[in-house]
């Protein structure tokens, strides 16, 4: 381990782990109201991110009919994502009512494949690195640090955070902050809990279980986008983007598949090991970023597989 | 029941002796000894054969000057250059590329544009001795897999097939020497182009290796002038490099042994995720903290673009040179960086072709022309662009020189190589050369260049130096 | 479904039962088959004889998945990982051991068996989704692990592949002829229950095999795989020179032939693994080990309660399918001539496959042969499609030329999903009972 490294690793996991927790957030929300693994959520934060560089005028072909400013454009792309997160739910997933979770699971990756194909048919395949990005990639706050061993390398005096990663480490507590208190404190949000916990009690109490699920759908729409739009200031926008949900999985099984707080902690503990690793002496260590969560997974199905923040559950026949 | 069973039994043994147990009669030996000893008058008799062709083919170009020459002699015009008029026939070519996919988006499409614009140029003026140039694309993705199954569905009619991926050179590399079908490539891999040497895989950029190790020769005779303020006399390189086969491309064995001749260290290479979204940070300090004052990057598009980001917040971009393969120095990174395009100021590239700086030559302006006249988006004006639309001019020549060395009518990928071969060096109208000579299968020549601000504010890449030799780091014939 | 059998349809014996081949054309259609796919090169573009192969080995790798995913109900997104082993496996076994392919590929599968149940272990503790991940975490981990440049004299290290060389195929007439024998001799012993033929036939078969495949590798070793001249199988004279060393009376005499017209060959090769394997995945679906997976699959604490051990069941389940995918794998590698990560083997390839599954029908034994089949069709039509629909709209080409392939599959596993969850499979039966119940409705 080079621990010269490790502050500046610390943080840059942190910085990771906060656009992993609100994507983990997400896929959570879906699965407690409607018991859903959401593998579609990658390319529908991927859309997200095109509608609003589609929106922001990015296309730049001269005739776009519509060209808003960056905050606009947002709004613009989560109203779109929240009609598509209605549209999925009565369309796709209402039909497959009471099926396997195998089923269930391949519907979600069918969708993803159909997002896939229509990014590419409508925006094009190219990646688009003309993101209106309110920040340059250089752009950093320095936090001073006392010289180890009485040496200091270049950079090694200070920590480097990026702006555009600090607003995106920001911007995803703060969702990630509304998100439990529109769970914790308003009427819809405990009718979703309520939901997540029995569906028929919640339909006794007179809460509408389908507009429910319909509306977790809509809000996972709005995460999504939001999701999307802070990786896309941080690389651009490409259909490459989705592959970023398949980090946050093993986030969500680590926090405990069915708690909020377990998936905000989970993302940040798969955003350390990501960038932890980094900081070894070893290269092929170094190398082994992009497996570090599903080796993280792995021990953790073996020691613990409910997770952190998991219940146990018991089955009956 | 039990007699039909059998019966299957039989059958089935007579369609695996049927299909797998064939063989001309002349393969049949008395042992097997008799073979491995066999073998050796074989492969000095092909080895005569071709040495032959040379010859005849030199001959064959002698009487074609001739007949230049001497027009009058000839009663029917013939197309100039050519001792045969082709009008009417058409000359397909096979093209196999992803326009799909996630390798396509990073790829681009400035070779598609490119194809069409350098075929109706072609065309428009004679095409091949009259003939006209025809290219047939396959998708595949860029996906193994696709890529073969592409070949298979050509290889029957195939003269020359473009690739433009590593993967496809790798996988396809065996498959072309042994039908004899030429291949231009784009992804130059080392060993699939050199492992047997007399191979039929041409590169169109020197092979990875030869530009990493001419990029470290450079650096160790110019490194008083251009080292970094603060770094020492001892060259240490980092690399950088996507983790698969063009990643590993540059840091072979014999390009690290020849940079440690020269009295270079180089660190063991980093890997970068193939993902817009990779984080390097950790690479780049790594490198650092071992004493690189080297950056030399083997990937491209937004991986060049992560580099150069992450050097900068770093800080330390003014104590590190930073370079990299020729595809690193390409007008896609810029769209990539956008608005902060600037920050690429001081960026080396190892250059094997003329850019579009060179405006003086006539193929430069001509390629300009068409990009213009095609109206296609302006993030596609890359050197992908120039080096495909050059590539078919000389593709046309090796063309010519063999159907006035064979005739049309005798036209295949081995008198093509063998055309290309007594061609030696083919020039694509000055924007590149291939070089077959000394069994090479790619370009031995490149500069330096490096992106530089201008006065105006503009980044335009900027020759720094001459175009030179590059080492030589093929892997070892077996 | 009941079956229906036409009146007057008896079985009077337990083998005409179970026969899995029941009526004589019934035999003579799947012969007929057989020797239709097995000769495509004659008769078939080279895509599709290309295609052919490529199904033949997909459908071994669903066969796999269809035992795990189908009938034990453990979904695996690692199908395609597993098949990656199998193909280093083979290679590695056929570069450095010199071995043939009949003996690299069955070894080969055990190995990749036996990482299978590595992956399997998790299995004991967690199901559904967290098994579905562990499988995950496979699919990136061995790939990963194939890259590292500490095995690159083994694996290719980073640039992802390694070469396969292409295989040659020796003929012994006297060896073979015995062993041929042998193993009928062994068979009818068999299937008229007499043991001294058994036993006897399957003694003279082993010995005689193991001879048999001890000459190949030594004469393996000593010739140079590369010096092969290049043979056009198929060509005139083939079967001539054949039958000329298996009856001009000098039994001794070797034949050696270099197999470089590879799709020919290895279509072979994979239709009569195949062909193996369906029988195989068709036995073990109707024997107990195939009734306590289903029963797994259906209530895993039911099928514990009814003293089915869920541990060892899941655990053999996940061996067969890494078996299976092992067998595809080493096919795959050595019909591409190559393995490693730049081939593919990819996460979007395990996704392919359970789309296939379920579009063929899970659970049943006709679906990986239709699943697969459909979507490759289904591929190869929108690679077509784009191409046309760009021609009529130039200026979208490059975006028209780019999309279908994700559109298509994803739009047909979609819809299959909503209307016909039990996949062609199940169709296919409704259509059988309905064209046996004619006229009457169904």
């Amino acid at each position: 381990m080079n621990w010269i490294l490790v502050p500046q690793q610390l943080v840059n996991g942190l910085m990771y782990g906060g656009t992993l927790a609100l994507i983990a957030l997400g896929i959570v929300l879906i699965y407690k109201s409607s018991e859903v693994f959401n593998f579609a959520y990658g390319h529908m934060l991927m859309l997200g991110a095109f509608l609003t560089w589609w929106f922001a005028g990015g296309a730049r072909t001269g005739n776009e009919p519509i060209s808003l400013p960056l905050g606009w454009a947002i709004v613009a792309a989560v109203l779109v994502s929240v009609l598509l997160g209605f549209l999925i739910e009565r369309l796709a997933l209402r039909p497959m009512a009471g099926q396997p979770l195998l089923a269930i699971v391949l519907m979600t990756l069918g969708l993803s494949q159909i997002f896939e194909g229509s990014v590419n048919l409508l925006f094009g395949v190219t990646p688009k690195g003309n993101f209106p990005s309110p920040f340059s990639p250089s752009d950093a706050y320095t936090i001073p640090v006392p010289p180890v061993d009485g040496e200091s390398i270049v950079f090694l005096d200070r920590i480097q955070i990026g702006h555009t990663r600090l607003a995106t480490f920001v911007v995803a507590v703060v969702a990630a902050a509304i998100f439990m208190l529109f769970f914790q404190y308003t009427k819809i949000g405990l009718a979703m809990r309520a939901t997540s916990e029995n569906h028929e009690l919640a339909r006794s109490l007179g809460i509408k279980v389908p507009r429910i699920f319909a509306l977790s759908w809509a809000i996972a729409g709005i995460t999504a986008t939001l999701g999307g739009v802070l990786l896309a200031t941080l690389s651009g926008v490409s259909v490459n983007l989705a592959a970023v949900a398949l980090v946050a999985f093993p986030a969500i099984l680590l926090g405990g598949l069915e708690s909020f707080p377990g998936a905000i902690i989970g993302g940040l503990l798969v955003g350390l090991a990501t960038e932890i690793v980094k900081a070894a002496t070893v290269v092929e260590v170094r190398n082994s970023a992009d497996i570090a969560p599903y080796v993280l997974l792995l021990i953790f199905l073996l020691l613990r597989p409910e997770g952190i923040f998991g219940r146990h559950r018991i089955e009956r026949i | 029941m039990r007699k039909s069973t059998i019966v299957l039994l039989l059958t089935l043994l007579t369609v695996f002796i049927l299909t797998a147990c064939t063989t001309p009669v002349e393969n049949v030996v008395q042992t097997a000894e008799a073979v491995v000893t066999e073998q050796a008058p074989a492969i000095q008799e092909a080895a005569t054969q071709v040495a032959e062709v040379v010859p005849t083919a030199a001959a064959a170009a002698t009487t074609v000057a001739e007949t230049v020459t001497e027009p009058t002699e000839e009663p029917e015009v013939l197309p100039p250059g050519c001792n045969e008029d082709l009008t009417g026939k058409t000359i397909k070519l096979h093209q196999q590329a992803g326009k799909e996919g996630p390798l396509a988006a990073i790829l681009g499409q400035a070779f598609d544009f490119a194809t069409k614009d350098a075929l109706a140029a072609i065309n428009s003026n004679g095409g091949i001795c009259g003939a006209t140039l025809e290219v047939v694309f396959t998708e595949t993705n860029y996906a193994a897999e696709l890529e073969i199954a592409a070949y298979e569905a050509t290889r029957n009619e195939a003269l020359i097939i473009f690739t433009y991926g590593s993967a496809a050179t790798i996988v396809l590399a065996n498959r072309l020497n042994e039908d004899k079908i030429l291949s231009f490539a784009a992804g130059v891999n080392g060993p699939a182009m050199y492992i047997p040497r007399d191979g039929y895989t041409i590169g169109a950029v020197p092979i990875y290796s030869d530009q990493f190790a001419g990029f470290v020769e450079w650096l160790s005779e110019n490194w008083a002038d251009v080292k970094p303020a603060g770094a020492g006399d001892q060259i240490v390189v980092g690399v950088i490099g996507w983790a698969n086969a063009f990643g590993a491309g540059a840091t072979t064995p014999e390009a690290v042994a020849y940079a440690e001749s020269l009295g270079v260290t180089v660190l063991p290479m980093e890997e970068q995720a193939l993902s817009p979204d990779a984080d390097v940070s950790g690479q780049i300090q790594n490198m650092v903290i071992q004493g690189a004052n080297v950056i030399y990057n083997q990937n491209l598009s937004f991986s060049v673009a992560q580099v150069i980001g992450t050097v900068r917040a770093l800080g330390v971009w003014d104590s590190v040179i930073v370079g990299g393969v020729n595809w690193s120095f390409n007008q896609d990174v810029l769209n990539f960086l956008g608005d902060n395009a600037r920050l690429a100021n001081g960026y080396y590239g190892v250059v094997p072709h003329a850019t579009w700086q060179d405006s003086d030559l006539e193929i430069v302006q001509e390629a300009a022309a068409a990009f213009e006249a095609g109206g296609y988006p302006a993030a596609e004006k890359t050197n992908t662009y120039l080096l495909t639309y050059a590539s078919f001019f000389a593709v046309r020549d090796i063309l010519v020189h063999a159907i006035n060395m064979v005739g049309y009518d005798n036209l295949s990928g081995e008198t093509l190589l063998a055309a290309a071969i007594d061609m030696g060096v083919i020039d694509a109208r000055g924007a590149y050369q291939y070089d077959l000579q000394d069994q090479y299968r790619a370009p031995r020549h490149a500069r330096i260049r490096q992106w530089q601000v201008q006065a105006d504010g503009t980044l335009v890449d900027v020759a720094v130096s001459d175009y030179f030799e590059l080492p030589d780091t093929r892997p070892p014939a077996p | 479904m009941a079956v229906l059998r036409p009146a007057g349809d008896f079985d009077r014996s337990y083998e005409q039962d179970m026969g899995i081949v029941r009526q004589r054309w019934q035999l003579f259609l799947l012969l007929g088959a057989i020797l239709l796919a097995c000769s495509a090169a004659f008769w078939g573009e080279a895509r599709f004889v290309f295609n052919l192969n490529r199904l033949a080995y997909l459908i071994i790798a669903l066969q796999g998945l269809n035992i795990l995913t189908g009938y034990t109900g453990q979904i695996s997104l690692g199908q395609a990982a597993f098949m990656l082993v199998g193909g280093y496996a083979s290679g590695l076994l056929a570069i450095h051991l010199s071995l043939p392919i009949y003996l690299s590929i069955p070894l080969a599968a055990l190995i990749t068996g036996c990482v299978g149940l590595l992956f399997g272990l998790p299995s004991l503790r967690v199901k559904g989704f967290y098994l579905a991940m562990a499988t995950l975490a496979a699919q990136f981990i061995i790939p990963w692990l194939t890259r590292q440049p500490r095995f690159s004299t083994w694996l290719g290290g980073t640039k992802g592949f390694i070469d396969i060389p292409t295989t040659f195929l020796t003929v012994f007439p006297l060896l073979l002829l015995i062993l041929i024998a042998a193993g009928i001799v062994a068979y009818v012993g068999w299937y008229t229950q007499r043991p001294q033929f058994q036993w006897g036939g399957l003694a003279v078969f082993l010995i005689t095999g193991v001879i048999y495949s001890a000459w190949d590798i030594s004469l393996r070793r000593t010739v140079n795989i590369a010096g092969l001249p290049p043979t056009d199988l198929f060509a005139a004279g083939h079967l001539k020179a054949f039958i000329t060393v298996l009856t001009t009376g000098v039994p001794m005499r070797a034949w050696i032939i270099s197999l470089r017209e590879l799709p020919t060959y290895y279509l072979s090769v994979s239709l009569i693994t195949l062909l193996l394997s369906t029988i195989l995945t068709i036995n073990i679906t109707r024997s107990r080990l195939g009734r306590a997976l289903i029963a797994i699959r259906d209530n895993d604490l039911a099928a514990e309660l009814l003293g089915v051990n869920l541990f060892q069941y899941k655990l053999r389940a996940f061996f067969i399918a890494a078996f299976l995918a092992g067998v595809a794998g080493a096919l795959r590698a050595h019909s591409e001539r190559g393995v490693g990560t730049e081939f593919g083997y990819s996460l979007r390839e395990s996704i392919l496959f359970l789309g296939m599954l379920v579009i063929g029908g899970l659970g049943t034994n006709l679906g990986p042969y239709l699943g697969g089949a459909f979507v490759i069709a289904v591929e190869d039509f929108a690679l077509w499609l784009g191409p046309e629909l760009a021609l009529i709209f130039p200026t979208r080409s490059a975006e028209l030329q780019s999309s279908f392939r994700p559109i298509f599959f994803g739009l047909v596993l979609v819809l299959f999903l909503i209307f016909e969850p039990r996949g062609l499979a199940h169709r296919w039966m409704l259509l059988k009972a309905s064209w046996r119940l004619r006229p009457f409705a169904r």
